[in-house]
C-alpha cells in the first residue's frame, strides 16, 4: 500500500528535488515481454519546457516505454524518473503521477456516462474532490477542448475526433506540468488533426511540457523542439530538431543523363582528399514533385550550400556541368527513414555510395 | 519550431486546479465514491433493480396465490364426488376408473381441515410483517446474488474492457488503493441490496400481509437486533458472492470472465454441497462426517448456519435455530475467509502486473 501523505505535503527537500530535476529521464530502460525485447537500454532525457517528439516506426517501443513512464508497465531492466523520482518508487509514485496529464493510446472512458461525469471520474482519479473547484475547472477544460456544448452526451456518442479532444481535456485537467501525447492524431480528419495540432501549439506557447509521440513527422517537425527517435526498441537518435535538421542539409547535384551521375560521383570521391568537407556522398532519391534525373537518383553531399560553387568548379574541371545544383533542405521525415531504414511501409530516400547509381526500384 | 496556425492562446489558467487532497483512506473513499457513481449511471444497475423488485413481486404473488388455493379448496365438494385430499392411495382403483374413494371419519375429516388451517396459517404469516422478511431474505440470498454477481463482474471486468484501469493508474491512483475502492464499492451495493430486499419485505408484509388476513405486529427490541444482524449477514453473503465475480474478472481481465466465475461458482456450490451432504449422510463414521462438514466449505451452507443462528429468535425469520455439523462460529468464518481470499488473491494478481490493455 502507498504512503499516506497527499500531494500537497511533500517534504521542502523533495519539492526541491522536484523541482530542479527534468521532468522525464530513462537510463538503461528494458523491456522484455517473454522472448520478445520491446524496449532495449533506451535512454532518453525531456527537458522543463520542451515540446518532444518521440518517433519510430510501429513496434518500435514508444508505447511501453511510455507505459514504463507512467508505471503501467514494470522495466525489466533500468529505470525512469519523472522530476527526478524514480517511477518505481511506489510510495511516491503517487503524488509523482499527479503531476502528469496522459493520453496513452485511444482515449479510455466510461461509454455510458457523458464527457462531463468522465472528467468528474477523471478528478477523482487523480485524488480530488469532485466538488466546486472541480466542476469549474471541467467546464474550463472542456471549453479549453471545444466540448462544452457536447459535454453532456455520452461518450458512445462521440466521434473519434471529440474522444481524443476529451482524453486531451482529462490529460489537462490538473494543470499538470508533464503532459504526455501519445498519437493524440490518430484516426482523426484532416480537419481533426488541425484542431488537435493547434491545441497542442498553444499549450506549447504556454510553456507546458509536453512529450509527443506521432507517426506525423511533419506535425512533429512543426511543433516539437526536440525529438527522439526510436528502432527495434532503442533511442537511434535524439537532440534539437533545428540541430538535425541542420544536419540533413546540403547540396543535391543532379544529371541529364545516368552515366553522367555516376561519373560526377566517381570525380567527387576522387576529390575528397583535396576537399575534406565533401562529406556524406550518396545518390538519393528526389523529393516527391521535384525534377526526377534520368535513371531516377540525385548526388547528395553534405556540405553548406555556400560550397556549391566549389562543387560545381570540381565537377567542372572533370568536364561535367550539372543539370540541376541546389540547396537540400532536410527534413525530419528524410531523416527518420535513413534512421529506421524505411519501415513502416516507406521506401528509403537515401542509398548507399557506389560508383553506379542504382537502379529505380532495382538496386535497393 | 511552433504551430502554423495563428489562433491566440487560450487561457490554461481560467480557475483554481482540483488537485489531490486528503490521506490514501480519503482518496480510497472518493474513488469508492465514482464506482458507485459507475454503478448509478449503468443502464444495467436499472435493469437489474427493475428485475431484483418484479421477481420479488412474482415471489409474492406466488405466496398469495398459494394462500388463495388453500383457502377456497373444497375438502369436500359434494357426497359423491372423491375428496380431494383425502383419497385411499392404498384402495385399488377400478381398471380405467377414478381411484377409488373412502368416506372419512368426522375425526378425519377434523384433521385434514386443521392440517389445512396450519398450511393456511403459516402462508398467511409469511406474508406478514415481520415474517415477510425471511422470505425477503431467502429472495435476496437467491435472486440478489444473481444479479449482484452480473453487476459486480460488469463493474470490475468493464475497466479492462474500456481500459480505464490504465486510465486510473496513470494519473496516480494507487493500485491498492483502486481494489479497496471496488471492494469498498461492492460492500455497500451488498448492504444497499440486502435492505432494499428486506424493504421489500416489509411492503408486502404491512399491504399483502393483511389483505389475507395477517395481524402486523410490532418489533421489540430484540426483534430490532434480529432483524439488523439478519440483515448485515445477508449483506455479508451477498457482499462474498460479489468478491467471486472481483476476483475471477481480475483474473480474466474482463466482464465475461467476472460474471461467469460468480455464476459458476453457485453451480459448483448447489452440486457440490448437495453432493457432500448425500455422501456424508450414506456413508458411516468419521469419512461420512468429513463429507458433511465439507460441505460448509461453500458459502450457501455455511450462510444458512448463521443465518439460522442470528434470525431464529424471537421473529423466527429464519426456520432453522443455527444448529449443525460445524458450530455457527466456524461458518462465519468460513464467509468472513472467502471475502479475505478473494481480496488478496485479487490484490497479489493487480500488485505486479503489467497494465497493457
Amino acid at each position: 500500500m502507498q504512503g499516506s501523505s497527499p500531494q500537497g505535503a511533500l517534504a521542502p527537500a523533495t519539492a526541491s528535488v522536484l523541482a530542479n530535476n527534468p521532468p522525464l529521464r530513462a537510463v538503461g530502460l528494458t523491456k522484455r515481454y517473454g522472448q520478445r525485447l520491446a524496449v532495449r537500454d533506451l535512454n532518453l532525457e525531456v527537458r522543463r519546457g520542451d515540446v518532444f517528439g518521440l518517433l519510430g516506426p510501429n513496434g518500435s517501443g514508444k508505447t511501453t516505454t511510455l507505459r514504463m513512464t507512467l508505471g503501467l508497465v514494470a522495466p525489466t531492466q533500468g529505470d525512469v524518473s519523472l522530476f527526478g523520482v524514480s517511477v518505481s518508487d511506489t510510495p511516491r509514485r503517487r503524488s509523482l503521477l499527479r503531476r502528469v496529464g496522459a493520453l496513452i493510446e485511444q482515449p479510455a472512458f466510461y461509454p455510458y456516462l457523458s464527457g462531463r461525469d468522465n472528467l468528474r471520474i477523471v478528478a477523482t482519479l487523480s485524488g480530488a474532490a469532485a466538488d466546486r473547484v472541480a466542476r469549474a475547472r471541467i467546464e474550463s477544460v472542456l471549453a479549453q477542448v471545444e466540448l462544452a456544448d457536447r459535454a453532456g452526451d455520452a461518450y458512445q456518442k462521440y466521434s473519434l475526433g471529440m474522444k481524443q479532444r476529451l482524453g486531451i481535456a482529462a490529460a489537462l485537467l490538473t494543470e499538470p506540468e508533464l503532459i504526455i501525447l501519445d498519437e493524440p492524431t490518430n484516426g482523426l480528419d484532416p480537419a481533426g488533426i488541425v484542431d488537435v495540432r493547434a491545441l497542442i501549439g498553444r499549450l506549447a506557447r504556454q510553456g507546458m511540457t509536453i512529450i509527443l509521440s506521432s507517426h506525423q513527422l511533419y506535425e512533429v517537425q512543426q511543433i516539437c523542439s526536440r525529438v527522439a527517435i526510436l528502432n527495434l526498441g532503442t533511442t537511434v537518435a535524439q537532440g534539437q530538431v533545428a540541430e538535425l535538421l541542420a544536419a540533413q542539409s546540403g547540396i543535391v547535384v543532379g544529371f541529364d543523363q545516368p552515366e553522367l551521375t555516376a561519373r560526377a560521383m566517381a570525380a567527387l570521391h576522387a576529390a575528397t582528399a583535396e576537399a575534406p568537407w565533401l562529406r556524406g556522398l550518396q545518390y538519393v532519391a528526389p523529393e516527391p514533385g521535384a525534377w526526377v534525373p534520368p535513371g531516377g537518383f540525385l548526388i547528395a553531399v553534405d556540405a553548406a550550400v555556400e560550397r556549391a560553387s566549389e562543387v560545381c568548379a570540381l565537377l567542372a574541371r572533370q568536364g561535367l556541368f550539372p543539370a540541376e545544383l541546389r540547396r537540400r533542405e532536410g527534413s525530419l521525415e528524410q531523416y527518420f527513414l535513413e534512421l529506421t531504414g524505411g519501415q513502416n511501409g516507406h521506401s528509403t530516400s537515401a542509398v548507399a555510395p557506389a560508383a553506379q547509381p542504382p537502379t529505380r526500384g532495382g538496386a535497393q | 519550431m511552433t504551430s502554423p496556425t495563428s489562433a491566440p492562446p487560450a487561457p490554461v489558467n481560467t480557475g483554481d486546479i482540483p488537485r489531490a487532497s486528503g490521506g490514501w483512506m480519503i482518496e480510497m473513499a472518493r474513488l469508492a465514491g465514482g464506482q458507485l457513481l459507475l454503478v448509478r449511471k449503468r443502464l444495467m444497475t436499472k435493469v437489474l433493480v427493475v428485475l431484483l423488485a418484479l421477481g420479488f413481486a412474482i415471489v409474492v404473488g406466488f405466496g398469495v396465490l398459494e394462500y388463495a388455493l388453500f383457502e377456497n379448496q373444497a375438502i369436500f365438494s359434494g357426497a359423491n364426488a372423491c375428496p380431494t385430499v383425502v383419497a385411499d392411495q392404498t384402495a385399488t382403483p377400478q381398471p380405467g376408473g377414478p381411484p377409488r374413494c373412502v368416506t372419512p371419519s368426522p375425526q378425519e375429516q377434523q384433521q385434514v381441515e386443521e392440517a389445512r388451517q396450519r398450511v393456511i396459517a403459516a402462508e398467511r404469516t409469511n406474508l406478514t410483517f415481520p415474517t415477510s422478511l425471511g422470505s425477503a431474505g431467502g429472495y435476496a440470498q437467491f435472486m440478489g446474488l444473481i444479479l449482484l454477481a452480473i453487476l459486480a463482474g460488469a463493474l470490475v471486468g468493464g475497466e479492462y474492457a474500456y481500459g480505464t484501469q490504465r486510465l486510473a493508474f496513470a494519473r496516480g491512483a494507487g493500485r491498492g488503493q483502486v481494489l479497496a475502492a471496488q471492494t469498498g464499492a461492492l460492500a455497500v451495493l451488498a448492504l444497499v441490496t440486502a435492505a432494499l430486499t428486506l424493504l421489500l419485505g416489509v411492503l408486502s408484509g404491512v399491504t399483502v400481509g393483511p389483505a389475507v388476513g395477517g395481524t402486523v405486529s410490532g418489533l421489540t427490541a430484540a426483534g430490532v437486533g434480529e432483524v439488523l444482524l439478519y440483515w448485515l449477514v445477508i449483506s455479508l453473503v451477498l457482499f462474498a458472492g460479489m468478491l467471486i465475480a472481483l476476483f475471477t474478472a481480475t483474473l480474466g481481465r474482463s466482464t465475461a470472465a467476472g460474471i461467469g466465475g460468480a455464476l459458476g461458482y453457485q453451480l459448483l456450490q448447489l452440486i457440490g454441497a448437495g453432493l457432500l451432504g448425500a455422501l456424508g449422510g450414506s456413508i458411516p463414521g468419521d469419512t461420512g462426517t468429513w463429507l458433511t462438514r465439507s460441505q460448509f466449505l461453500f458459502i450457501g451452507p455455511s450462510a444458512s448456519l448463521v443465518l439460522g443462528r442470528v434470525a431464529h429468535a424471537p421473529l423466527a425469520l429464519v426456520g432453522d435455530d443455527g444448529t449443525g455439523p460445524v458450530a455457527p462460529g466456524v461458518a462465519f468464518a468460513v464467509l468472513v475467509g472467502y471475502c479475505v481470499l478473494m481480496v488478496g488473491l485479487s490484490y497479489l494478481l493487480v500488485r505486479q502486473r503489467d497494465v497493457t490493455t
